[in-house]
């Protein structure tokens, strides 16, 4: 009988599932008796919409409860803290820049100066 | 559930125990959880066979998917945030197996074992399939959801690095 070119690559793995199948754990049928806790996780997962639309209800009640209190705004909050009339600031060391007029050729040196006969 | 569909997972326990232990890498405690969370998904209807395969490709179609979910959690509880998560619930566990346990492995397959590892995934997937649960390669390509072509290179190209990767076998 011609021998099967793959029969050694058989022998091995015939050996493998030998020793796999001692050690295999034992055949446990209650293990496809779960179907009471199916339905309890499907009870479960019916109140998931319903919690879903409370927590939407809650989020949009809280919102808009946020919105419609009307909150003073900043600047009318503030108390006033600078009610002194608008002027110079140290008027009174020196004199003002802005109250200086220069003559129109005052930078002009004499010889410069024209005279008209 | 229908008595034919736990019959059928019944006499199929032992090859999926089998698919789940290569999906998990050969670690015995994720390769019981994988099996135990596609067996609560049947009994909870969270999948069921449209008839449009075989049950047994299905059916391993199933245990790969759910080794893939356990994959990811596991790569969370992995992380950084996910051990700080478990050192503060208290519940971190060594996933490696004892030390006695590895002795208990034999060598011939955990060296199997440790070669399908080096390959992509892909090859060794559909060399468990094919050699270790004889499935042909239609229905292999059913399980991975790819196509034939795709699973006859993967197949080809498995045989031959697997082959280098493996010792003579002292006991053919």
């Amino acid at each position: 009988m011609k021998p099967h070119p793959d029969d050694d690559l058989l022998a091995r793995f015939e050996h493998a599932r030998r020793c796999d199948r001692e050690d295999a754990p034992a055949w446990r049928p209650e293990l496809l008796e779960q179907r009471p806790a199916a339905r309890r996780s499907s009870v479960l997962w019916s109140w998931h919409p319903a919690a879903l639309a409370a927590a939407c209800v809650i989020l949009l009640a809280v919102f808009l409860g946020g919105s419609m209190h009307d909150e003073p705004r900043l600047s009318e909050a503030l108390p006033p803290l600078f009610e002194a009339p608008a002027g110079e600031l140290f008027a009174s060391l020196e004199p003002s820049p802005l109250a200086f007029e220069a003559p129109s050729d005052f930078l002009l040196t004499d010889h410069f100066t024209l005279s008209i006969p | 559930m229908e008595r034919s569909i736990a019959d059928q997972l019944e006499t199929l326990h032992a090859a999926a125990f089998g698919w789940a232990l290569h999906c998990c890498a050969g670690d015995h405690a994720r390769a019981e959880d994988v099996l135990q969370n596609a067996y609560l998904k049947m009994a909870r209807e969270q999948t069921r066979h449209d008839g449009r395969s075989t049950f047994k490709t299905w059916w391993f179609g199933v245990i790969r998917l759910t080794a893939h979910e356990e994959f990811r959690r596991l790569r969370y509880r992995e992380s950084l945030l996910g051990r700080l998560l478990l050192q503060v619930s208290g519940q971190e566990q060594d996933p490696r197996p004892s030390p006695s346990r590895r002795m208990e492995l034999d060598e011939r397959a955990a060296e199997l074992r440790r070669c399908l590892a080096q390959l992509p995934a892909r090859q060794a997937e559909v060399l468990h399939l094919v050699f270790y649960q004889d499935l042909t390669l239609n229905e292999a390509a059913e399980v991975m959801r790819v196509s034939i072509g795709s699973v006859r290179q993967h197949y080809e190209r498995g045989k031959a690095r697997l082959r280098s990767l493996l010792q003579p076998d002292p006991h053919p």
